[in-house]
């Protein structure tokens, strides 16, 4: 018996030797030893449809039909990992964007599919649950090519729209979207479905762990997102029965504490929660605010705002206001804003008195607040229009320098006690004055109150 | 039955009566066949001035001249510094009739204020009158004659066939050069530039030494090219390229290929820090004294402010630099064919009641184009008369000839802005004026706006963002409801009050009817 079995074994391991040793020799697509050559495709007595293919335009390709022969050029934008000689890639031109689904590419040049490089692609324009890709594709790096990496279009106000489909598969930025749920495709680890919600709608977006890896920030961040907190994202734009961003970048966005805004770049936007000091007359649903919170003060500059709302910015309300922080001549504003009005207890600063930081650099580090000067000495009084009615520009010295404040007749107009009190002053006359540290290629104080000495 | 119908009829008759209050049309103004020179006449003109002291000495000196002239007419001038405020005063005071005699206005302005019958007198015939029309025989001092009025600016007066305005000043856009910092790039200053070449030496300005300093300034700022009015840079832009902007009829057509690559090339350059705007980076003038700026657009009436010796200043002394200041016509396409806006006050006259109030306001409108006015204003700033007989007076050319005497009435800047636009006045353009325009201007200047302030917070600007901002900017700015103007004013929908007007004299007449028929028929029987 045990030789029996010896020799079964022999034969076995001599059918196996003949096996290894084996070249197959394939003819039309089959080996004698009944092997199939994967590469293999019939000569169905078609023409190769990519042989006569001219290279597409961005338009050409929209324009294909799906399962169409499509033969492109694009950048690439970024990519999946690689895998089994196949790699998924973000791909795009000045005109549009691609998804290159499960490409044909060695290990060797996966690597080489850095951000920005050329690609002439061929492949088949497909269609998966509304996203468009090219699949089956091949490509050649494009010898001497220049590079191109797209910035994120911002789609924040498409979002929601029938619109949104025709920037498919581009980089894009989304603000201020609310994050409804995170929850797991399975244990961590793996992707990351986020559902935000953007004016009462929902949408689902997605962490790719094949695109951006468990170990990167974005994937940590997502991760320990909370329902309730705002996030700006950025992704390119796939479609999975709706849009489903996969995501590369985002930043959950709080409310700003005044030292983040402070330190905030110029034209970004900002969250900030603030109390109304003052503001100026309304006009054409817009509204000029003076605001401070503990720590420092705010200028809105023409923030939206309807005529029933300005009734309500009353000193002290607490309000959120949400815009770009901007400067202009000088003044650090907020602009193109919009808020909402928070429940709190009212809050009013005090005057801050500035008067020993005149004529320094520091002076405009209390820009936006409610200051006071004591022991001006009034230089000049002029009205912007020659006459009483518009602003008056009023120069004050102090220290041997001259400054100019203004009377601003939108923020106490002709009408108003400080107005009239301004018009009574004199050359020579020492006054302490209280008022708003506006900017305006140097300091200009917006006074709000004028106490003759 | 007799008693019902009339008492109905009545009603009816009180209800069309009722509907007439409210109604404050005026009647069409006539001109009297002579002007009471014994009667007090009080009159009121709203006058605009860029903020400048010396513009405001002008008007009133010219009321006091012109009180010593006319001791029955009272003046009394109001002061403005923006053309908003005067229009949106103007549109209120409309409504409540209270309108002042003569304004400082642009033409597109006025195509609102007609909207309401009657309410700015046609001066077609005013103007030539023998009598009291331009330089007529019973005027009390020097006027200009039609035929010295400058035609070109006349024209811009006209909406239609209706002379609505009289040109007061002129003024284009110019570019204020620095050109020390333009030859320390290696260029030579053009007669003529082109947008290319503003937008080459723009991004060669941008060069940065190791430290992040600018190499052409040394500063840690460089906004090379900086356009003050964005609204008559698209116009202008257009203007010069024959592309569609709107026509006479009110029809618009900025919404084409040539404003969508216009709005690509400001996102390019906004996007490499070359190019940006007055909404954005402030008065192009402060930056071109900090040495912040190369090439600043602004009105040839801003030019006192501009360059290192302006006699104008915002900036505190100690940030302005030293350089050479050279003055061009804007940027153009086509360096053969330039063409360039013409902009500037005109003056038009409200009707009222009394057409004695209203021959004393022409008349003080005709004193503000002699030469007297003319002259000085102008000086004040870079205006251009508005007459052939102040821009040839001895008085006039003698002030151009002594360019540079001083930085002030003599201030080079000022008067080579001037002589720019004397050179350039037939290259001048004005857009088609109709109810709606200023609402298109200000939907061009959007534009650019907007999409300098999208590039900078990193939106991309491509077709689809340029798609939704027209879609954007018709919406804001009600592009689409805008009609056509066909000579004749549209009046929209009519007023409840006179819906109810119609109605009641419709009634009446079905009562009137009712009740003759009803004796008719009654007398018929009785006959019977």
């Amino acid at each position: 018996m045990k030789k029996l079995f010896a020799c079964l074994l022999c034969l076995f391991m001599l059918v196996a030797l003949v096996a290894c040793v084996h070249q197959h020799n394939f003819v039309d697509g089959k080996c004698e030893c009944g092997e199939s050559d994967p590469n293999y495709q019939p000569d169905d007595g078609n023409e190769d449809p990519f042989e006569n293919l001219a290279l597409m335009s961005y338009a050409d390709y929209v324009a294909a039909e799906i399962d169409d022969p499509v033969y492109i050029e694009a950048y690439v934008q970024a990519h999946q990992s690689w895998w089994d000689n196949k790699i998924t890639v973000y791909a795009a031109d000045e005109d549009g964007a691609y998804f290159l689904y499960e490409m044909a590419c060695t290990q060797e040049n996966a690597a080489k599919l850095t951000a920005g490089t050329k690609i002439a692609v061929k492949g088949y324009k497909g269609e998966w649950a509304g996203e468009v890709e090219i699949m089956d594709a091949t490509f050649e790096f494009v010898e001497g090519g220049d590079t191109y990496v797209a910035e994120p279009v911002d789609l924040t106000d498409v979002l929601g729209t029938d619109e949104l489909i025709d920037y498919q598969n581009q980089l894009a930025y989304f603000d201020s979207l609310t994050v409804k749920e995170i929850s797991f495709k399975n244990e961590g680890g793996d992707d990351i479905y986020v559902t935000v919600t953007k004016n009462g709608h929902d949408y689902s977006f997605c962490v790719e762990v094949y695109l951006t890896g468990t170990d990167t920030e974005v994937y940590q961040t997502v991760a320990n997102l909370k329902a309730g907190d705002t996030i700006n994202v950025t992704g390119f734009l796939y479609w999975y029965e709706g849009v489903n961003t996969h995501i590369t970048e985002v930043t959950k966005v709080g409310v700003l504490s005044y030292d983040e805004y402070a330190a905030a770049e110029l034209d970004s936007y900002v969250i900030v929660d603030m109390y109304v000091q003052a503001h100026q007359s309304w006009w054409d649903n817009k509204i000029t605010v003076y605001a401070a919170d503990e720590n420092g003060g705010y200028y809105l500059y023409e923030m939206a705002c309807s005529e029933e709302d300005a009734a309500k910015l009353t000193a002290g309300t607490k309000i959120r206001v949400y815009g770009y922080k901007g400067e202009w001549s000088g003044e650090i504003e907020i602009m193109d804003a919009t808020f909402e009005f928070l429940e709190a207890d009212p809050y009013l600063a005090t005057a801050k008195d500035v008067t020993e930081y005149l004529g320094t650099d520091e002076l405009i580090d209390f820009q936006n607040q409610f200051v006071k000067f004591s022991g001006l000495t009034i230089a000049s009084i002029e009205y912007k229009n020659g006459e009483p009615g518009d602003d008056i520009y009023v120069g004050v010295s102090y220290g041997g320098a001259t400054y100019s404040f203004c009377v601003e007749r939108y923020l106490t107009g002709p009408d108003s006690d400080l107005y009239k009190a301004v018009m009574a002053l004199e050359v020579g006359d020492v006054v302490d004055i209280e008022g708003f540290l506006y900017w305006y290629e140097g300091v200009n104080t917006h006074i709000t109150s004028v106490t003759v000495k | 039955m007799r008693k019902i119908i009339l008492l109905v009829t009545l009603l009816l008759l009180a209800l069309v009566l009722c509907s007439c209050h409210g109604s404050e049309e005026r009647v069409a103004f006539e001109i009297p066949e002579s002007f009471d020179a014994t009667k007090e006449y009080k009159i009121v003109f709203w006058a605009k001035n860029e903020n400048n002291s010396s513009q405001r000495e002008v008007y009133n000196r010219a009321i006091e001249e012109f009180e010593a002239l006319y001791p029955n007419i009272d003046v009394t001038i109001k002061h403005y510094t923006n053309y908003d405020d005067i229009y949106n005063d103007v549109i209120t005071n409309i409504q409540t009739g209270t309108t002042p005699n003569v304004c400082i206005t642009y033409p597109d302005h006025i195509a609102t204020y007609i909207s309401g019958a009657n309410t700015v007198v046609p001066l077609n015939d005013l103007v030539l009158d023998a009598k009291y029309g331009l330089g007529g025989s019973e005027v009390r001092f020097d006027a200009p004659t039609y035929d010295e009025m400058v035609d070109e600016f006349m024209d811009e007066c006209y909406i239609g066939d209706r002379l609505y305005a009289l040109p007061y000043m002129r003024s284009t856009e110019a570019c204020y050069i620095n050109k020390t910092y333009v030859e320390a790039l290696g260029y030579e200053v053009p007669d003529i530039l082109t947008w290319d070449f503003i937008w080459e030496v723009s991004n060669a300005a941008l060069e940065k030494n190791s430290d992040g300093t600018y190499k052409v300034n040394g500063q840690s700022v460089m906004i090379p090219f900086i356009y003050k009015s964005t609204d008559n840079m698209m116009i202008q832009m257009l203007a010069q390229q024959n592309a569609g902007y709107s026509d006479a009829t009110g029809s618009i057509q900025i919404f084409n290929d040539t404003t969508r690559e216009i709005l690509k090339t400001i996102a390019a350059n906004t996007k490499s820090g070359a190019f940006s705007t007055f909404g954005i980076a402030s008065y192009p003038a402060n930056h071109l004294n900090k040495g912040h700026c190369i090439f600043a657009v602004d009105s040839t009436a801003g030019s006192t402010w501009m360059g290192s010796d302006a006699p104008l200043s915002d900036v505190h002394h100690g940030s302005i630099v030293d350089f050479e200041t050279v003055v061009r016509p804007i940027p153009q396409y086509d360096v053969d064919n330039p063409k360039m806006i013409s902009q500037g006050p005109s003056l038009c006259v409200f009707n009222k009641e009394d057409t004695g109030e209203v021959m004393a306001s022409w008349l003080f409108v005709q004193y503000l184009l002699s030469n007297e006015t003319q002259i000085a204003y102008s000086q004040t700033e870079g205006y251009l008369p508005v007459t052939s007989k102040a821009q040839q007076s001895a008085e006039y050319q003698d002030y151009l000839a002594r360019a540079g005497e001083d930085n002030d009435k003599y201030y080079s800047i000022k008067i080579d802005a001037t002589k720019m636009l004397m050179d350039y006045t037939e290259c001048t353009f004005t857009t088609p004026v109709f109810n709606g325009s200023t609402s298109l201007r200000n939907a061009a200047g959007e534009m650019i706006e907007d999409v300098a302030k999208a590039v900078k917070r990193k939106k991309n600007v491509n077709d689809k963002y340029i798609d939704k901002l027209y879609d954007d900017v018709t919406a804001l700015y009600r592009l689409d409801q805008i009609g056509s103007f066909d000579g004749k004013l549209r009046l929209g929908e009519l007023p409840a009050t006179s819906v109810a007007l119609l109605c009641g004299i419709g009634l009446t007449w079905v009562g009137i009817i009712t009740y003759v028929g009803v004796s008719y028929f009654k007398k018929r029987r009785s006959r019977n």
